[in-house]
């Protein structure tokens, strides 16, 4: 997941402007689809951030998908416009492991 | 497979009951096994309990939530059941939950099942022609069978969203038997599942149950008759060419022999006398013969009484024809019955030198004798062409009775779609 900087992607918020699902985008020659807009709150913090959090804090989170896994969200708040980008990986194949059991579940 | 409870409970707010959360990821809904109340899992905040109660009579029944099946290799469980209709048209959709693989659904639509899961990536693949109609994913054509507006009028168990009673989404279906790409789009969302036809027997045997027969045909259902086409069409083509083989080796075998091709001369003058048609020698295997007889009749009749002598043993074949023909004109128009020409096969006849007799009769309405030329023609070998071709028939008959019944099954497949030009 690369995290590109906020002058990435207000350059974004132009192209996208009112964004709704099924608009399209390019970012790196790339085309991006919106598949999800939403409003998010941030309903718990824990552990240690590279920037303030506070409780309740909103943005708006758009998801965009490209071909072949690529995905990225776009994300405005209080804390300006981000732009994670990244490609889409099953749990299988981050190979984690050491992970808490699930009662009831083995683990694969 | 262990199966100790995977559950961790809340506590209804409007009845008091334990409520089940199975799925380890974040449920936001959450709907009361006992007395139907919706909540949201993280406020607790109690939804329209009347509406959800109602709904909660009307859900799908051919699985229950917490059952555990095993489906692709990986063992699901059932944490939601969602009901959805577009008109009179109802389906059910059960939610599969399992750690590693997260979220994926279960199907039902008139008894036939299908599995799937999210999709990512398919409108970037095909920018810009998704409007155009047909869908590519993965190097298979979807072809756009349905679209139309679905809701939800059912809801129960654990969902990793809000759902609500009456979630209206526009749906477009894409098939390529036998897997359905279904695309659902809201004003906030758009999001694709890829679905694969599942037997009911299949899912019989991961949940183990007895489910009812699938009823009528399902837009992505496999083409039976269409995959086994290739296989069949190969073996006949294989038989084909085996037969001809056979055939010619056979007729070769036989000797196949044109022996007698004649005319005779007005044979009824000979007035109970007998004729000799034809002296001659059979050669080869015995094989059976064809033996067949041409007048050119006017409302008169002729009997034909051959005898085919063996010179040597005396054997004989005794073959009797009877030919008329009749025709005239009435109130109804012109009309004509019988046939001037016969045919009869007989024997098998063995090889050796043998006399074609022939004794004739005839007459008409005015006990006159047919005076014109009768031309006997006599071949050996010649009913194994007629089996041969009768053994050919019933060879191809199958692939082509599946191929006709594979243009029947495609044409009830897409007379369900508002799509015509999904054909191809």
């Amino acid at each position: 997941m690369a995290i590109y900087d906020e002058n990435d992607a207000s350059c974004l918020a132009g192209k996208l402007g009112n964004p709704a699902p099924g608009d399209t985008v390019f970012i790196s020659a790339h085309p991006y689809v919106v598949v999800d807009v939403k409003l998010t709150a941030v309903h718990r913090v824990d552990g240690r951030m590279p920037q303030t959090v506070q409780q309740g804090e909103q943005s708006l989170c758009v998801d965009l998908e490209g071909a072949d896994g690529r995905c990225a969200t776009y994300e405005t708040g209080a804390h300006g416009a981000r732009l994670f980008m990244g490609r889409y990986i099953t749990s299988r194949e981050l190979q984690l492991s050491n992970l808490r059991t699930s009662p009831g579940r083995r683990h694969p | 497979m262990s199966k100790a409870s995977a559950v961790t409970f809340l506590r209804c707010t409007e009845c008091g009951a334990s409520v089940e959360l199975r799925s380890a990821v974040s449920s936001q809904r959450v709907v009361c096994a006992h007395c139907g109340a919706a909540m949201d899992v993280r406020s607790g905040a109690l939804l329209k309990v009347d509406k959800w109660r109602k709904a909660a009579r009307s859900g799908p029944q051919d699985l229950r939530i917490g059952q555990r099946g095993r489906l692709r290799d990986v063992e699901y469980e059932i944490i939601g059941v969602v009901g959805r209709s577009e008109r009179d048209y109802r389906w059910g959709e059960y939610l599969l939950f399992n750690p590693a693989e997260g979220i994926r659904w279960l199907l039902v639509q008139q008894g036939h099942w299908s599995f799937g899961g999210p999709l990512h990536g398919v409108d970037a693949a095909n920018h810009p022609k998704i409007a155009a109609g047909d869908v590519h994913y993965s190097g298979t054509r979807f072809r756009r069978y349905h679209e139309g507006f679905a809701d939800v009028f059912h809801a129960s168990g654990e969902f990793p969203w809000r759902i609500r009673i009456g979630d209206h989404t526009r749906i477009t279906d894409y098939v390529a038997p036998p897997q359905l790409l279904s695309l659902e789009k809201s004003n906030a969302e758009r999001s694709w599942t890829l679905f694969e036809y599942l037997p009911v027997a299949e899912v019989e045997r991961a949940f183990d149950v007895k489910l009812p027969a699938p009823r009528g045909i399902t837009p992505h259902q496999p083409n039976a008759h269409q995959r086994n086409l290739k296989s069949f069409g190969i073996a006949a083509a294989a038989l084909s060419i085996l037969l001809w083989v056979a055939h010619r080796a056979a007729t070769a075998d036989f000797g196949n022999q044109q022996i007698v091709g004649t005319a005779l001369d007005a044979p009824t003058a000979y007035g109970g006398h007998t004729v000799v048609v034809a002296s001659f020698e059979v050669l080869g295997r015995p094989a059976p013969a064809t033996l067949r007889s041409d007048a050119n009749l006017k409302n008169s009749w002729l009997d034909l009484e051959y005898s085919m002598v063996n010179r040597e043993s005396q054997e004989h074949f005794d073959i009797a024809q009877g030919l008329e023909r009749y025709s005239g004109v009435d109130s109804d128009g012109s009309w004509s019955e019988g046939d001037s020409s016969k045919t009869t096969t007989f024997g098998p006849v063995p090889a050796g030198r043998y006399d074609l007799l022939l004794d004739a009769a005839s007459g008409d309405a005015s006990y006159a004798s047919y005076t014109g030329d009768v031309s006997v023609y006599l071949t050996k070998g010649v009913s194994i062409h007629r089996i041969a071709w009768i053994a050919w028939l019933l060879i191809i008959s199958v692939p082509v009775l599946m191929f006709w019944r594979s243009l029947v099954l495609e044409k009830n497949r897409w007379s369900g779609s508002e799509f015509s030009g999904g054909r191809s």
